[in-house]
């Protein structure tokens, strides 16, 4: 992003239209799925633009994972304590209590903690610089698309940290005709580049490889 | 056929930071459930607050198949109450009626009283199903007092252990559909 095209704190987003990407011919990358299934679709969608932000040059970020993985082991640990303590009712009514206390107060942080940072987000990444090191804001991606509609809407959330609240938005909406032909192929390469495009409207996330390639 | 060998091939194709987030989530779902039982167990202060009835010894009050819930609580047994009581060597509690109680005159342990016990379906008292040599029943065998019933509900229950594989075929797939659920 060129300098003195900074957003003033507190001025609102200003979303830009993107010019619409041309039809790649012979788009070799196709697979073929159900159109009724938009399940799939939506699927699918997803991980293509997981794959072209991680193309763009960011970086999955794993921070939100690995807190699900090991705060919920944890929380299970304390179940399986519970169930296994080497004593019979009544007698070990204590270590009862105590597990279904921290379970429950477990839960509750996990899930606040999941909701705040979370949401509907699909993807977390940051960008990193040439030596590795992560710079600039953390993008979230989630989609919307709605059942037994053709409306796909991809958001792209910019945030300084994991529970800060998003300070941009950015979104890709179109129909989902858009990217899968009438046979059901899916148009990859169209669709990942409009996701880049997308990324680098103003107020995006820049990386060097796409700045080099501008 | 078709759909298990679809969700077995979607599970080989997790990654494995994905697989490990979806046992997570099977893990916490499980022991959710778990724990709202361990919770019901304190409240009520039984070691097993829900049992279903195996056989017609109390029909006509309770038939094979219904569910009772039991609740402990620290009255002491009277006679007329229906109790839930395990013996020492038998895996499976059983539900009869206490037709007569002694307790320990005062000064001694609160806690002490000798239950005799019979199904109303039943001609004799339980004396024969008791442990060798045990004439009586103390607090310590007793579960819980019924408190409650479902009639019927618990045939689905009877029917898994009668069957234990449907059981495990059930535990799997829901299990597995858990595990590959990717909404």
């Amino acid at each position: 992003m060129a300098k003195g095209n900074k957003r003033p704190p507190g001025a609102p987003v200003v979303q830009q239209e993107v010019p619409p990407v041309a039809p790649i011919a012979g788009d070799a990358q196709r697979e073929t799925f159900d159109l009724m299934d938009t399940s799939a679709l939506k699927r699918a969608l997803d991980d293509a633009a997981v794959g072209a932000v991680l193309d763009a040059g960011m970086q999955e970020l794993y921070t939100v994972s690995n807190l699900k993985i090991g705060f919920g082991l944890f929380t299970c640990l304390w179940a399986v304590l519970a169930q296994f303590f080497p004593k019979k009712h009544p007698h070990h009514w204590h270590v009862l209590v105590a597990s279904l206390v921290i379970y429950a107060i477990c839960t509750l942080v996990l899930n606040l903690l999941l909701w705040r940072m979370e949401g509907d987000a699909f993807l977390f990444a940051v960008s990193v610089s040439n030596s590795g090191q992560r710079r600039g804001t953390i993008v979230t991606l989630s989609s919307i698309m709605p059942k037994y509609q053709e409306q796909y809407s991809l958001i792209f959330r910019h945030r300084d940290g994991l529970l800060d609240l998003p300070r941009e938005v950015s979104k890709l909406e179109d129909s989902i005709t858009e990217w899968f032909d009438s046979d059901g192929c899916m148009l990859k390469t169209k669709f990942q580049q409009r996701v880049k495009q997308v990324l680098q409207t103003p107020g995006g996330i820049t990386s060097p490889q796409i700045k080099n390639q501008r | 056929m078709e759909w298990v060998k679809e969700q077995w091939s979607g599970l080989m194709g997790m990654h494995k930071r994905e697989a490990l987030t979806q046992f997570v989530n099977l893990g916490l779902i499980v022991t959710s459930a778990l724990m709202m039982w361990k919770s019901l167990i304190l409240f009520t202060g039984s070691e097993s607050p829900v049992v279903v009835v195996l056989s017609g010894s109390m029909e006509p009050g309770f038939y094979r198949g219904d569910i009772l819930f039991l609740h402990m609580g620290r009255k002491p047994i009277r006679a007329g109450e229906v109790v839930v009581f395990n013996i020492e060597g038998r895996d499976i509690p059983i539900v009869h009626r206490s037709i007569k109680v002694h307790e320990r005159s005062e000064g001694s342990s609160p806690h002490h009283m000798d239950v005799l016990t019979k199904g109303d379906n039943n001609h004799g008292d339980d004396r024969a199903l008791y442990a060798d040599g045990q004439t009586w029943l103390n607090r310590k065998h007793i579960m819980g007092r019924v408190v409650g019933y479902l009639p019927y509900v618990g045939m689905v229950t009877i029917l898994m252990n009668d069957y234990p594989y449907a059981k495990y075929a059930l535990i799997s797939i829901l299990a597995l559909f858990v595990v590959t659920s990717k909404d």
